[in-house]
């Protein structure tokens, strides 16, 4: 994310101590913070409808459970429970969070905690629909449930940010002496985890976890001690740390992250423990590319990523050896390096505790993307058996869906939108109902293409959208996941925009390469592309000719996607 | 380690706090002659109150034993016990001195 975040917090307590650490540390993004004056009950929400600024902004709406609902304040004073006026009150405060939910780009609303020294009455506490914790839970899962159907609203858990602070999570002078509900510890994780949630809605969340293997995927290393002595699993701490830790990057995969390995071992060595081993959690099949060998590193690491489609700031680097972090630390920056602990029981929480890989949806697409970078090692292997490109591309016997924008794939395109990086012609970021509304006015057109081939199917991967201004139509988003790229779905896109302005009679189609740091593989294919070029970043096509869809594609238009 | 030293210990953390809500450039030094309010100062009023709650915490913690430096001083009888850091850690030996 390279330009500041834009957060407005909105309380009904003292907020300054939770903005200042949002606003003063070394993180990314960084945040410009404003602290609206706090407020208490839905009040809070309405005092800026219709704040046209709102747009890019992300609104942080922390509130206190007795503030929102007088019904539970009335309860923790010791009044009789009454669930159905507290939840008729939470779903007042949820209809205010709805009513404003187009303004800002998102909403983050931390749950609801018991307020300082509130013990819930001892044994009562989750008496059920009448005890103060049960009744809190009952709040924010009424929250959750309300919220849950608006892309742009998240409940984040505050609860954990009070067990991380153990015993520092209140500090009651702060609260008697100038309103601030938590110790400074709550705030500190809070900014934290907004930042990582600004992180998610910027696309921004890492992609790739590249591991070294001796020491830190097992115990032990493989080339001295052999495969059969490697501490994985088995009645040993050491080794049930490193099971644990194994079991955790695999279940990475299926939140879309992809595994990789840079190891300075011997490759067939390292295959035979990962393929021989009976405790591995671990297989070769879990890993999508590797480099397994002495060369340097860094070089490894960057080598990988280039295998993968994958920009260096989609990369996450796992070494036992600090030389070796500190190494690719200082040649890629871009790669994110976390310290390990000395102890390898210590290795899951540090896995654990990572926050690179949040994301603001996981979508079937996700899930497979492991599977289809499985995929993608097969078409590999199978292109070094063959010669030319062409005769590569033929045999992948690869079908393209088109279809228009439809409620269903709206959540898969605003999110293909928006985490795209490479091959992205505008790099235009827009939320799932901005996009909508876009697609919907007059002479724009989208359309979203669904790729598979004889490996897999890698879903809905390509966007190209279209404004047709006077006789021109001018592409705004030629967007391409890095999983498809160099299939000659790049030209596909163009073929179905340019035949659609033929239709309408149009006599130019344009495109104009506006570049970022990421997005030069757009560049290459555009001046590749058959469009006259006209100074370096604007391309045209003249209507009057068709542009020729790739022979080997086998493409239907129509359907939802 | 003496009593005055562990209170200028339990003043250096509780800045170590307070300055990571801070800016780099308004961050206060762990120093004796580091001004603390007035107007060479580098706390506002919310500062203050923020650095003086959480120095009770860490006094509490580490001599067990709580003590109160709100309760009049800090806001208009004696605010010369907060100018400094050498300032507020005489004030709070002088505290713990008298709670024992």
């Amino acid at each position: 994310m390279s330009s500041d975040a834009r957060v407005v917090v909105r309380s009904d307590f003292n907020a300054s101590n939770f903005a200042n650490y949002l606003t003063n540390n070394d993180r990314m993004p960084s945040v410009t913070v404003r602290v609206d004056p706090s407020m208490k009950g839905p009040g809070l929400l309405l005092q800026r409808a219709g704040d046209e600024h709102a747009r890019g902004e992300v609104w942080v709406v922390w509130t206190q459970p007795h503030y929102v609902s007088q019904a539970f304040a009335e309860v923790l004073e010791g009044a009789e429970p009454n669930l159905a006026r507290i939840l008729d009150q939470v779903d007042e405060f949820a209809e205010a969070i709805v009513a404003t939910a187009r303004m800002p780009r998102a909403i983050l609303i931390p749950s609801w905690v018991l307020p300082h020294g509130h013990r819930g009455f001892g044994l009562l506490a989750m008496r059920h629909q009448a005890g103060p914790a049960n009744l809190l839970a009952r709040m924010n899962l009424r929250l959750s449930e309300r919220l849950s159907s608006y892309a742009t609203v998240f409940v984040l858990d505050a609860q954990r940010w009070l067990q991380a602070a153990g015993a520092d999570a209140y500090n009651p002078r702060l609260w008697h002496l100038a309103k601030i509900p938590f110790g400074n510890a709550v705030f500190q994780t809070a900014a934290s985890e907004t930042q990582a949630a600004l992180r998610a809605l910027a696309g921004d969340a890492r992609k790739l976890v590249l591991v070294d293997l001796d020491h830190t995927l097992w115990g032990g290393i493989v080339g001295d001690d052999g495969w059969e002595n490697l501490r994985v699993g088995g009645h040993d701490p050491i080794g049930e740390a490193y099971a644990q830790f194994q079991e955790q990057l695999k279940s990475l995969t299926r939140r879309g992250i992809i595994l990789g390995i840079v190891s300075k071992n011997e490759e067939a060595v390292a295959l035979e423990a990962l393929a021989k081993h009976p405790e591995m959690r671990l297989r070769t099949d879990d890993f999508a590319a590797w480099r397994i060998n002495w060369s340097d590193k860094a070089e490894n690491v960057a080598a990988v990523a280039a295998e993968l489609n994958l920009g260096l700031q989609s990369v996450v680097f796992l070494d036992d050896n600090p030389s070796e972090r500190a190494r690719v630390r200082a040649s890629l920056p871009e790669v994110l390096v976390p310290e390990l602990p000395g102890s390898p029981l210590l290795f899951p929480a540090a896995l654990a505790g990572l926050d690179c890989f949040d994301v603001a949806a996981v979508t079937a697409e996700d899930r497979s993307r492991h599977a289809s970078y499985q995929a993608g090692r097969a078409r590999a292997m199978a292109q070094t058996r063959l010669g030319s490109i062409d005769e590569w591309l033929q045999t992948l016997a690869v079908k393209v869906r088109v279809g228009e924008l439809t409620n269903g794939n709206l959540p898969r395109v605003a999110q293909l939108l928006n985490k795209t990086n490479q091959m992205n012609l505008s790099t235009r970021r827009l939320t799932a109902a901005e996009l909508l509304e876009w697609a919907g006015r007059q002479s724009h057109y989208l359309w979203a293409f669904r790729v598979a081939d004889k490996f897999e199917d890698a879903g809905l991967t390509g966007i190209i959208s279209v404004a047709v201004e006077h006789e021109e139509a001018r592409i705004v988003d030629f967007v391409l996941s890095c999983r498809v790229m160099g299939r000659q779905i790049e030209e596909a896109m163009l073929h179905q925009a340019v035949e659609h302005a033929r239709s309408l009679g149009l006599k130019t189609l344009s495109a104009e390469y506006i570049p970022t740091a990421k997005n030069a593989p757009t560049l290459r294919f555009f001046e590749r592309s058959g469009l006259e070029n006209g100074d370096g970043h604007r391309f045209r096509w003249d209507l009057t000719r068709p542009y020729a869809r790739p022979q080997h594609l086998q493409v239907e238009v129509g359907g939802d996607e | 380690m003496n009593d005055l030293r562990r209170v200028r210990d339990a003043i250096f953390r509780a800045i170590d706090e307070i300055n990571a809500q801070l800016p780099a450039n308004q961050r206060l030094a762990k120093a004796d002659d580091t001004v603390l309010i007035g107007p060479s100062g580098g706390l506002d009023s919310l500062g203050l109150v923020n650095l003086i709650a959480v120095l009770e915490q860490y006094v509490e913690a580490e001599f067990h034993r709580s003590i109160n430096l709100i309760d009049d001083d800090l806001m208009s009888e004696a605010p010369e016990h907060f100018a400094d850091v050498a300032a507020l850690t005489r004030h709070l030996a002088a505290s713990l001195a008298t709670h024992e």
